[in-house]
């Protein structure tokens, strides 16, 4: 599992967060592997609104591909704030004056911000993967967002 | 597969034939397997039977793109509506520009001849043009229409005629070729010898509707036609039916149509200018042509049939809830289901071929441009043409208004006196759920081909659509 989203998560993005920050929220240089609850809730996060997309709401007015990227879009703020937010407490917990010290040990302010930038960028990916696959059933978007 | 040869004669028979075309295309289900419209009428620009013939035309055109077989449930457009003569129309010959006096060539009769003619007929008579029929005097269609069954149109009919086929006959008692038309017909056909099958013909099922006064006509001094006389003439019509039609076990089922309430039309001797609008009374004859079709009837004897509707004020709007059980269960689903079509086509049409409804991007209606098809194009002149025809009715006296046709975006309020079920969410109707429902049996579908898989969605959609959210079974 810590390799699976070792592996979705860094190969790209660590750099847009940065060295420090990756090695931390991948358990490298902490106790724990914080990818992967962040993972696994932006998974379930994506599962719900591509269910509630194609199986809940499911309006013929929204089955065209701007519905689909409504709901694409709602998805990536939610798992922006999740991702931002989860990582943003958790350093408040163990690292108490980490926005007022000077030279940041972890990461600064924008660091975490990318993070949870990174983990709606993997959401959309994790959406579009999700729609592809649960989308047959749906009476009314089952051509959306193709 | 047995035939129901109907003959329509004058401007009631094709009235009648439009309401018997609007019943095949929602899917009321006839007994024969084919319905063979027969048009007799001398006046050849009548609106009412250019517009029958038309609307006939169209019918058949929709129904040469669709296949039905035992698998495909669709059942609008269903009944086979066959064109066996040109223009559906036996032609009486030499009535074009011609005077009843010239017709029966009285220059050419002997002295006593004359006396006895000028006795039968008044001058006005005499010097009647009957290119545009008798103009509501029976006397001369009853010599005129004598030479029908010369018609080769006639000799197409008798040939075609097999064991089984039924006949039946629309006519009004009141006007000229109705009233002349259907006795003289009937007889033919009875004792015909001189045309091939005449064995068969002379024992075949016959059935008829005489449809009794149901509108009046304004007073015009320049048309010979006077309403007045209506109920006179349907009188001793009626006297004449009960001796040698009813009476002789001339016509094995005999239906009565008629009212006491009644529209005052435009005074016109024919033409194009006789375009009357639709009346519930022709919606009833066609449900007579139903009736018979669906039945079997004694050919040694005759049954008389009436209809009634439920004990209503003169000045009430009917609707379903005027007929009886039984007829409400002939017509309420169908027209229902077709009228939702027919308002979603005619309404929502930009919404019906848009990429909205999935239905279109599962069978790729969009992208194989079917919506351009002459199939939808035909189509769509059909719905309007159904809508033309109710609002006729719900606007014409009595008015009949079973539908609600200014139901705006919620389709499911449409049928007059049925609230429409909202679920246990409470969430109303609208086009939205419409497409939901067709959108339930785009993966359903048991035909192949376009036009079948549309017509199918449609039929499918609105029937579950009718019974949930209208409970009309």
């Amino acid at each position: 599992m810590d390799q699976i989203f070792n592996w979705i998560y860094l190969p790209i993005f660590q750099d847009m967060f940065g060295m420090p920050l990756s090695d931390y929220v991948s358990g490298y240089s902490s106790d724990t592997n914080l990818l992967i609850p962040i993972g696994l809730v932006m998974i379930g996060i994506s599962l719900f609104i591509a269910v509630l997309y194609y199986y809940i709401v499911n309006k013929p007015k929204l089955s065209l591909w701007w519905g689909w990227a409504i709901f694409l879009g709602i998805n990536f703020i939610i798992n922006f704030l999740v991702g931002w937010q989860w990582l943003h407490q958790h350093m408040n917990q163990n690292w108490p004056n980490l926005y007022e010290d000077s030279e940041p040990i972890v990461a600064g302010v924008e660091d975490v911000m990318l993070f949870g930038l990174a983990n709606a960028i993997i959401s959309v990916i994790t959406f579009f993967i999700v729609s592809l696959l649960v989308k047959w059933g749906s009476k009314n978007c089952s051509h959306s967002p193709f | 597969m047995s035939k129901l040869y109907i003959f329509g004669i004058g401007g009631t028979g094709s009235r009648v034939l439009r309401a018997v075309t609007m019943l095949a295309a929602s899917g009321v289900e006839f007994g024969q397997h084919e319905i063979i419209p027969i048009i007799i009428d001398p006046d050849k620009s009548n609106a009412d039977m250019t517009r029958t013939v038309g609307l006939m035309d169209n019918y058949i055109a929709i129904r040469k793109g669709l296949n039905f077989n035992e698998e495909n449930p669709n059942r609008f457009f269903r009944e086979g509506l066959v064109k066996q003569i040109s223009n559906f129309n036996i032609p009486i010959k030499n009535t074009n520009n011609l005077r009843f006096s010239e017709f029966i060539n009285i220059d050419g009769m002997s002295r006593e001849n004359k006396a006895m003619i000028k006795m039968l007929f008044s001058d006005a008579n005499l010097n009647s043009d009957m290119c545009v029929g008798f103009k509501g005097n029976p006397n001369i269609g009853s010599v005129v229409l004598n030479q029908i069954v010369e018609a080769k149109e006639f000799e197409q009919f008798a040939n075609s005629f097999e064991q089984g086929d039924k006949i039946f006959v629309i006519s009004s008692i009141f006007g000229g070729t109705g009233a002349s038309g259907f006795p003289l017909l009937v007889k033919t056909l009875r004792t015909g010898t001189n045309f091939p099958n005449h064995a068969l013909i002379n024992k075949a099922e016959i059935g008829a509707i005489t449809i009794l006064p149901y509108f009046r006509l304004k007073t015009n001094a320049d048309s010979s036609i006077d309403s007045g006389t209506f109920i006179s003439k349907a009188k001793s019509a009626l006297a004449y039916y009960e001796k040698n039609l009813a009476g002789g076990n001339q016509v094995n089922a005999f239906y009565y149509l008629g009212d006491t309430i009644t529209d005052s039309y435009d005074n016109c001797d024919g033409g194009i200018n006789q375009r009357n609008k639709a009346h519930l009374i022709e919606l009833l004859a066609a449900t007579a042509v139903v009736d018979f079709s669906c039945k079997d009837y004694d050919v040694d004897n005759t049954v008389n049939k009436e209809l009634g509707i439920n004990d209503i004020a003169d000045t009430d709007t009917l609707s379903f809830s005027s007929f009886d059980y039984g007829l409400r269960g002939i017509l309420m689903k169908p027209m229902t289901q077709f009228v939702l079509m027919s308002k979603f086509i005619s309404d929502k049409f930009d919404l019906l071929s848009s990429e909205k409804v999935n239905a279109n991007k599962e069978h790729d209606f969009i992208s194989s441009r079917f919506y351009h098809t002459e199939f939808i194009a035909e189509v769509r002149k059909f719905v309007e043409e159904y809508i033309v025809w109710l609002n006729e009715m719900a606007y014409n006296k009595r008015p009949f208004r079973p539908f609600n046709l200014n139901c705006g975006d919620n389709p499911f309020t449409i049928v007059e006196g049925v609230k429409e079920r909202t679920g246990f969410f409470g969430g109303s109707g609208s086009y939205d759920k419409f497409i939901g429902g067709i959108n339930d049996f785009m993966n359903k579908l048991k035909t192949k081909e376009n036009a079948d898989k549309f017509l199918e969605l449609f039929y499918c959609a609105t029937e579950k659509l009718a019974n949930e959210r209208l409970n009309i079974k």
